[in-house]
């Protein structure tokens, strides 16, 4: 199953909303290539147990998935933040094309793909958040940072609705863009953290040895200095397998 | 997780459930954790794991060339593609990484 978690200004907790279910894909491509990616507006099929109910009431696109999200959530405002997951990295969203929409959803929106949600807090120079309203995709839910870092942002001052840049993130990276800017400074992350945890039964990270050393290590990059354009470690590196 | 309970018995580095630990890079004066034993009183251990660098602030970096062995290396876990040292590299910011799949010879090959 995979889902949206959106995020809204003024709420405390995120919105689920399934989307499709990974079989739907499966039913939906053709029986020669069983392992297409997803892609928007391919025509979707019967299968041959018959004509699928998710397939019928995504209007027999199998990307027509984001339809009820965009549709029904996503009203109001131009810029969308999302954080795709899993599968759905693939899926371009620029180009997908909600349920009886003239437009693509690039047409209509300022999309914004985030490759974690530690972007959500993490900042650059030039700093506002792009958006309103961010929305989570994902098949494994990290509902707790999302929910926190937004928690944190309100309480620090309402997300500005405009001013942003455009998303330079290229859909074969899931790792590279950190060009979407946010407004706070690294030293804030760790009051995120904080409430990230508190209320879910966990202890602060920052009370465990590893935390502290981990800090050390971004107060090494973070404190003024930025990292090394270029870094190169010629040294012996190692991977263990599982004993399986 | 103490640096005291790496090393008690069998290194966390190379038994732990957690791929991102069972990756990483070895610095100079990593050899007595690597083979167990307790590193100099004060010193660090030299073994910097791939959740380690995750850690790490590198969104200034656009280019990291690993050369060392297996770096390229990490488990599969269904779709999420591998766990490894350059998941650990993205999540810090990094954004074009040039990693190495095999093992490297020690010795330098005779041309």
């Amino acid at each position: 199953m995979y889902a949206a978690l959106l995020l809204r200004p003024g709420r405390e907790r995120p919105k689920f909303i399934p989307l499709f279910e990974e079989k739907l894909e499966a039913l939906c491509s053709p029986p020669a290539s069983p392992r297409l990616p997803l892609r928007p507006g391919r025509p979707c099929t019967p299968g041959r147990a018959g004509p699928n109910p998710w397939a019928l009431r995504l209007g027999n696109r199998c990307t027509n998935c984001s339809g009820p999200l965009w549709k029904r959530h996503l009203t109001g405002g131009q810029n969308r933040l999302f954080l795709p997951s899993g599968l759905l990295h693939r899926l371009n969203l620029d180009a997908c094309r909600p349920i009886a929409a003239q437009q693509n959803l690039a047409d209509r929106y300022r999309l914004v793909a985030l490759n974690s949600t530690r972007q959500l807090v993490v900042p650059t120079e030039s700093t506002v958040l792009p958006t309103r309203q961010c929305c989570s995709a994902a098949s494994t839910t990290n509902w707790t940072a999302v929910h926190a870092a937004a928690r944190w942002q309100r309480r620090r001052g309402a997300l500005p609705a405009s001013a942003g840049h455009r998303s330079t993130a290229d859909s074969n990276s899931r790792g590279g863009n950190w060009t979407v800017p946010a407004r706070h400074r690294e030293g804030s992350v760790g009051q995120v953290g904080r409430l990230i945890f508190e209320g879910h039964g966990f202890s602060h990270p920052s009370e465990r040895a590893s935390h502290r050393r981990n800090r050390s290590n971004q107060s090494g990059t973070a404190g003024g200095k930025p990292s090394p354009r270029i870094l190169h470690l010629a040294t012996h590196g190692f991977f263990s397998p599982t004993q399986d | 997780m103490s640096l005291r309970g790496w090393i008690a018995t069998s290194p966390v580095f190379k038994s732990s459930d957690h791929p991102m630990i069972r990756s990483g890079l070895l610095l100079a004066g990593s050899n007595a954790a690597w083979e167990g034993r307790q590193p100099p009183e004060g010193a660090e251990d030299g073994i910097l794991t791939a959740y380690e660098i995750s850690q790490m602030n590198l969104r200034n970096t656009e280019l990291v060339v690993l050369s060392a062995c297996v770096t390229g290396l990490g488990d599969i876990s269904g779709n999420e593609g591998v766990y490894g040292l350059q998941r650990a590299f993205k999540i810090a910011g990094a954004k074009y990484l040039v990693m190495w799949l095999w093992r490297c010879p020690t010795r330098r090959p005779r041309c």
